[in-house]
């Protein structure tokens, strides 16, 4: 078949961050930073004419120091699963469950991090998962931004043209019990609503957030234990799900918007119930 | 440009458009075995091991192939000395056109080279990402559990 | 539970064979698990061209100007074929036998374009970039014209008319009016209808539709033409239809056929999507003119597009049922859609009556009505089921329907009602595929068996009508299917045996091996009739230079009919060696019987190999061989009972198929293993297009969803616990006692999910596909 990019005359491969980075200052903007790549199979684009790898600066690596969980931008993520899921910890659950219904096996193998939060879209699993929990964007392994700000405005807009986001940063909870669910047409479609949610106990406070249903995926609220507790008692519908009506909702003709509305309550809602039980079904 | 990797267990230099996908890349090599089925990542008919894990040779760009060992359908087993799952699979009926098998058999193998006692959940997550229109799967599944099963040396009463 | 049953009865049925009703390796398998077996793009030739298409980005528009001077100094680009420069022959892109029913609506390209991905231009250059290249710089401006993409719309006075050239025209004398959008109108009626439904107390009048499809073979459409020394022009393709392909090529380019050869290699899927003859005239006179190898291939977004789909239908089926629980009319209504073009508009309408109705043969009265109209929507085609997929949706939800008003079980109603062995239905007779139907008996049904067995395994008595409130709610539901096997009286299969050195003989087959296994199975046959071992049959298909005809993979035919044809080559064959057996060993000819590969008379044998190597150099020299052909005058239907339990999540709508079994009677099946792998890959594409595949369009007619991120079919995540039974019995007219497999249980999710909904829920779906959304909307409508 044709080439994936006709017009590519270079491939950089730089191997130090100082190098990327002036590389980008000369570079034209018909550029693209190569992270997997697997995100060409979905947004073709053919205008490209210089391609800068991340794979040899070094950001392959999953680190935890102290309650700080780091993930190197080029970590892709059946390596991320593999770590997370031997670590054993608990209290990341919605992490890990958003990377394992994350597309396909080899696909998660190839899928980076970096790639999936640069080149965010309302297909992504593992923001939604992560907006639940405190996390940060490294650019330029200097500059830290809340994920959120990155949701909220944009990559490209917070990243900007000439840097390249180098690492993610989680702060690990002490305990914690959150959950992901994403309804797709089949097992293995993008979703139409993906929902996390994660009671933290530690801090009695439950974050939700949404993704499927948005341009990119948002957090949702962020409320009392006590008040889910009350509202799921009490049997109303409670003042914190009326945020779901506040959405922007992006078009997506799988769906129509009234369904995509109530399927993402149902399953908030599914997703409180889990959490409140200690994660228990 | 040109572009150094092993391939099937040789080592390989070829001469690349920067911009090429690798299953044409593997193809122009004369390994006609990884098929192209979609060019998007989905279908999993080019799927090839690349330092042991499946991915999609169809989204790979030739360059960054440089470096890495990737194995294809070719490098498992040939007509006259197949590899045990590739037996398996024929044996069980699993093969009916073939257009999937070749990546279907490479993700197999790569899931018993790690996990040599699958769970039906574990060879339906490895399996996920290589779609077959012909057989079901139904075949497909049993064709990976007798493999997991011959390749642990286990007595069977059946064969 | 197990996958499938012991397949110890067949065994018996047939008779002590030795190799027909095993479940041997297909011949072909491990080429293709090495990698090694060649499809059509594994061939690579060194001066070959590559060509790429231009399709129309506007449903409905004629061409006012078209300038091809930019793309023409591409570098690389070598030719462009656009509507100026191409012979403009009418035909049908139907892969159908000649004269075909299909309507002569189409030519090579046109300067009118019909539909989002119509062609509009090829251009061939050294390399698919440059292709791509040149096709970006072709200049084309359209005059925009009305679109109708309804086909009720388009058959309403007033609609824009989709095929209004001059050249449009029926070859066969069936009702086609293009200047209404009528592609085909079908009519049958026999027994007094209305008052029937007058006199009834217990009328049943329901609405369905059920919607357009891609077969999505994971092969895409290819093709590669080039000429030979001689100038002979060789198409290699990815065909259903090697000979339709090269007869219509012929016609098209005005070329005799003498000069065309077109070979079938290994093909990636066909499921109907390539019973068209497409890409291979544009190839073929691409390669006539630079007089250099070409390839021209479909991208997948072309594919679902610019190949062909399912017929989308809307039906309506009005039924009486008397209160003893007899079905005495049925009456059924359908509009087809079939898209910009009419390939397959007359007789997938008619399938959708023929291949339904049948089954329920205690009717005393019957009628069917089927429209099919032109719209500006991707064209329709054949795909597996060819109609009968269509049909079972309503007949089959209606019996369940008419169970619960009669209170009793939907698999009583069917024993009261099911066409059995021995009987007939008037509307064999009444339906045929453009010419009169054939009328035909019974022979062989095992449905009862099918009802039961099937019942059995997915647990009927414990599931059925066990409705609760809870959210997860759980049923179970089925259909009764039938298909054919082959077209009577118009299909027709060869077959060419010659004897080798060793008592091996070479199988030359027209016959289609989609991947279904068709070589191994006529392979089988030869070498049961022949007494010899599987191995000892070298089989080569699909090769119109060197392989007898055959009229192609559709329409079930190749077990039956192909498999009759190798049969008689066989026996044709055996004549020839118990002819020379006679004279080595001095024993008369009636005497003489094959066994093991040797000729046996009363005292004395001698081996199929000895009497080759006499008969090739030593005496009375001549190649021994065999030839038959064979058509049919039946098309003896096979049956199946499918059973499918379902879990409904009230909340949000989502259906999971929890287990599904298919219980199928295809008479004797050559090849067991094959029997369920066609089975299971029918139901498993089945139950993908019942829950999530759908073509989503826009406005304007483009397809949104293009690709197979967009358009989703089943992986092994969404497969079911599966359970293939298959209900042996023996069906006289065909060869060893087989029938078809290959297309009838595609029919059996759409409506056995349905019923299963019903079942857990109460609530009706007569709209597929079975969306979330959908669900979610009708549940939460009650």
């Amino acid at each position: 078949m044709a080439h994936l990019l006709p017009h590519v005359t270079e491939f950089l491969v730089p191997s130090s961050l100082d190098e990327a980075r002036s590389l980008l200052e000369t570079l034209p903007e018909t550029t693209m930073i190569l992270g997997g790549g697997v995100s060409l199979g979905m947004i073709p684009r053919k205008r490209v004419t210089h391609v800068l790898s991340i794979s040899a600066l070094g950001l392959d690596y999953i680190n935890i120091d102290g309650d700080d969980l780091r993930i190197g931008a080029a970590t892709t993520l059946d390596s991320l699963e593999d770590t997370l899921t031997s670590d054993g910890r608990s209290g990341l659950g919605a992490i890990t469950e958003s990377i394992k219904r994350t597309a396909t096996t080899p696909l998660r193998n190839r899928i980076t991090v970096g790639g999936i939060l640069a080149g965010v879209g309302p297909w992504a699993d593992l923001p939604v998962a992560l907006l639940t929990y405190e996390t940060t964007v490294i650019i330029d392994g200097a500059r830290s931004v809340t994920l959120d700000s990155v949701m909220e405005k944009g990559p490209r807009h917070v990243i900007g043209n000439h840097s390249i986001l180098t690492e993610i940063r989680v702060k690990l909870p002490s305990k914690a019990f959150s959950t992901f669910v994403k309804v797709g047409r089949n097992a293995t479609d993008l979703a139409i609503s993906s929902v996390a949610v994660n009671n933290r106990c530690d801090k009695k406070t439950i974050i939700a957030a949404v993704g499927g249903i948005v341009p990119r995926p948002v957090k949702l609220f962020q409320t009392s234990v006590n008040d889910v507790r009350q509202a799921r008692d009490d049997g109303a519908s409670p003042r914190f799900m009326n945020h779901i009506n506040d959405v922007v909702l992006r078009r997506d003709h799988r769906a129509s918007d009234e369904y995509r509305i109530h399927l993402t309550k149902r399953l908030l809602m599914d997703s409180l119930e889990h959490v409140l039980n200690g994660g228990k079904a | 440009m040109k572009i150094a990797f092993t391939l099937n267990g040789a080592a390989v230099e070829t001469d690349a458009h920067p911009g090429a996908r690798l299953v044409d890349v593997l193809r122009m090599l004369g390994l006609m075995g990884t098929k192209y089925g979609c060019g998007t990542g989905e279908c999993g008919a080019c799927v090839v091991l690349v330092d042991g894990k499946p991915m999609n040779s169809c989204l790979i760009l030739a360059p960054h192939i440089e470096g890495h060992e990737v194995i294809t359908i070719e490098g498992i087993g040939t007509p006259l000395n197949p590899h045990p799952i590739q037996e398996e699979f024929v044996k069980a009926g699993a093969v009916q056109c073939g257009f999937c098998t070749p990546g279907m058999i490479l993700a197999a193998y790569a899931l018993l080279m790690n996990t040599p006692d699958p769970t039906q959940e574990e060879i339906v997550s490895a399996l996920d990402g290589n779609l077959c229109r012909c057989t079901g799967y139904v075949k497909i599944v049993e064709a990976v559990h007798a493999a997991a099963r011959r390749l642990r040396g286990d007595i069977d009463d059946e064969s | 539970m197990p996958p499938h049953e012991d397949y110890a009865e067949t065994l018996m049925m047939s008779r002590n064979t030795h190799i027909v009703g095993k479940r041997v390796d297909k011949i072909d398998s491990l080429g293709l698990a090495t990698g090694r077996a060649y499809f059509t793009d594994d061939i690579y030739i060194h001066d070959m061209l590559h060509a790429r298409l231009l399709t129309s980005p506007i449903a409905h528009a004629r061409i006012s100007h078209l300038d091809t001077a930019s793309a023409e100094c591409v570098p690389g680009v070598v030719h462009i074929l656009t509507h100026e420069n191409v012979p403009h022959i009418p035909y049908t892109t139907a892969g159908q036998g000649f004269p075909e029913p299909s309507p002569y609506d189409t030519i090579l390209l046109d300067s009118k374009v019909r539909y989002i991905g119509d062609i509009v231009a090829v251009v061939a250059a050294e390399t698919e970039e440059a292709a791509e290249e040149g096709i970006r710089k072709i200049n084309v401006e359209y005059g925009p014209l009305p679109a109708v993409f309804d086909p009720e719309d388009a058959l309403a006075p007033g609609a824009p008319i989709i095929h209004d050239e001059e050249y449009a025209k029926a070859v066969i004398p069936v009702p086609y009016h293009p200047e209404c959008n009528m592609a085909a109108d079908v009519y049958f009626s026999v027994g007094p209808v209305e008052q029937i439904w007058d006199e009834s107390s217990l009328q049943f009048d329901h609405a369905y539709s059920i919607h357009r499809a891609s077969h999505c073979a994971i092969e895409r459409h290819t093709v590669i033409a080039y000429l030979d020394p001689d100038g002979r022009l060789i198409i290699r393709s990815s065909t259903q239809v090697p000979f339709h392909a090269r007869r219509i090529v012929a016609h098209v380019l005005e070329e005799p056929v003498h000069r065309i050869r077109v070979i079938k290699p290994r093909i990636g899927g066909g499921f109907g999507g390539k019973q068209e003859i497409i890409l291979e005239p544009l190839a073929g006179l691409i390669s006539l003119r630079t007089e250099r190898p070409v390839r021209l291939g479909m991208t997948r977004n072309e594919v679902f597009t610019t190949s062909r789909t399912r017929h989308p239908q809307r039906l309506r089926l009005r039924s009486v049922v008397d209160p003893g629980g007899v079905v005495s009319m049925l009456d059924l209504d359908t509009v087809l859609d079939t898209g910009a073009n009419g390939s397959h508009a007359l007789t997938v309408a008619t399938n959708t009556g023929s291949k339904v109705l049948p089954l329920v043969n205690k009717v005393k009265a019957v009628r069917f009505r089927a429209r099919t109209a032109y719209t500006n929507l991707p064209p329709s085609g054949a795909y597996r089921g060819y109609g009968a997929t269509q049909g079972a949706f309503p007949l089959n939800v209606q019996m369940d329907v008419m169970a619960d008003a009669l209170k009793i079980d939907v698999l009583d109603l069917w024993r009261k009602n099911r066409i059995q062995t021995g009987e007939s239905s008037p509307v064999f007779e009444a339906l045929g595929e453009g010419t009169e139907g054939v009328s035909m008996e019974i022979r062989s049904c095992g449905l009862d068996t099918c009802i039961s067995r099937g019942a059995e395994a997915i647990g009927w008595k414990s599931k059925r009508r066990k409705r609760s409130d809870d959210r997860f709610a759980r049923g179970v539901g089925m259909a009764a299917l039938m298909q054919g096997s082959s077209i009577p009286r118009i299909d027709m299969a060869a077959a060419s045996l010659k004897l080798n050195d060793d008592g091996s003989v070479n199988l030359l087959v027209g016959a289609t091996d989609l991947g279904t296994g068709s070589d191994t199975i006529l392979a089988q046959i030869a070498a049961e009739s022949l007494t010899i071992p599987l191995r000892k049959v070298i089989v080569y298909s699909s090769d119109t230079d060197i392989t007898p005809f055959d009229t192609g993979a559709y329409a079930s035919s190749t077990t039956y009919l192909s498999g009759e044809a190798v049969r008689r080559a066989s026996e044709d064959l055996s004549r020839n060696l118990k002819r020379v057996a006679a004279e080595m060993i001095n024993e008369p000819i009636a005497a003489l019987r094959l066994k093991d590969g040797h000729v046996a008379g009363n005292e004395r044998s001698v081996s199929f190999s000895a009497i080759a190597l006499r008969s090739l150099y030593q005496e009375s020299q001549e190649q021994l061989c065999g030839n038959a052909s064979a058509y049919s005058e039946q098309s003896p239907p096979p049956f199946a009972a499918h059973f499918s339990e379902v879990e409904v999540d009230r909340e949000t709508g989502v259906i999971t198929v929890i287990s599904y079994v298919a219980a199928v009677d295809c008479g004797v099946a050559i090849n067991p293993s094959l029997a369920e792998g066609q089975t299971e890959g029918a139901v498993i594409n089945g139950i993908g297009y019942a829950l999530f595949e759908e073509y989503l369009m826009d406005p304007n007619g483009r397809m949104r969803n293009d690709s197979f991120v967009g358009y989703r079919i089943p992986s092994i995540r969404d497969l079911p616990a599966m359970k293939t039974i298959l209900v042996p019995t023996y069906e006289p007219t065909g060869p060893y006692g087989a029938k078809s497999i290959s297309e009838i249980s595609i029919n059996g999710p759409v409506p056995a999910i349905s019923n299963a909904v019903f079942d857990a829920t109460g609530v009706r779906l007569y709209h597929a596909p079975f969306t979330a959304d959908r669900v979610w909307k009708a549940l939460s409508a009650t």
